[in-house]
């Protein structure tokens, strides 16, 4: 599969919502460090984490996640 | 989610990739035992029979799970299988005939091993396949 780089806004969004990292992790039900590693861009989401993610901070899916390049 | 052992899909896919690399390095560590004893210290094999085994058993379920799991091997069809069985126990049974003879009377059942052999492996694949492929049409469905 051809090997592509997502870029994503989960920092902004949670900044925006008023969540540590801490929160956001215990409402989406993973570990803190999976969503700091996340928010640098060094951790690849599963679609269920993704969608987790964009419900909690109220976001779509376009709005937190995108392909390198294409915005 | 408990702060003491935490677990979520990323350490899952970690934890998973840390098993792969660690049973690989045991599977070689073991194979590397076997070579030595075998050719370092010239022992017999029942000396180190039961690794053998266990690196067989190691290995063998290993990619067996793998396979069955991903559902990715075809189904080949009962002719083609034919064909094939026909064609590796030729190309193992006549230049070992060729080249060590016809085994001593009392031997005669070694004549066998490529027809067994060659059974095995191909009815174990043709299960993984078939199976494999079934659970996954399973989940589909």
């Amino acid at each position: 599969m051809k090997e592509i780089e997502v870029e994503n806004r989960v920092k902004l969004a949670r900044v925006e919502k008023g969540l540590t990292q801490e929160q956001l992790a215990d409402e989406v039900g993973v570990t803190r460090q999976t969503i700091g590693l996340l928010e640098a861009g060094k951790y690849n989401p599963t679609l269920k984490l993704c969608l987790m993610l964009a419900k909690v901070t109220g976001k779509s899916l376009d709005e937190l996640f995108w392909i390198k390049g294409e915005r | 989610m408990s702060k003491s052992f935490a677990v979520d899909e990323r350490t899952e896919q970690l934890n998973g990739r840390i098993s792969f690399v660690c049973l690989m390095l045991t599977q070689l560590a073991l194979v590397g035992v076997i070579v030595y004893k075998r050719y370092g210290l010239g022992l017999p094999m029942a000396e180190y029979d039961e690794l053998n085994w266990l690196v067989g058993l190691s290995m063998g379920g290993y990619w067996a799970a793998r396979l069955y799991f991903n559902g990715v091997l075809p189904v080949i069809p009962l002719k083609t299988l034919a064909v094939i069985y026909v064609g590796a126990v030729a190309l193992i049974f006549i230049p070992t005939l060729l080249i060590v003879g016809w085994p001593a009377p009392e031997r005669w059942y070694e004549v066998l091993y490529p027809f067994i052999g060659v059974a095995v492996i191909m009815a174990v694949y043709t299960l993984i396949a078939y199976f494999g492929k079934r659970r996954l049409d399973k989940l589909v469905e």
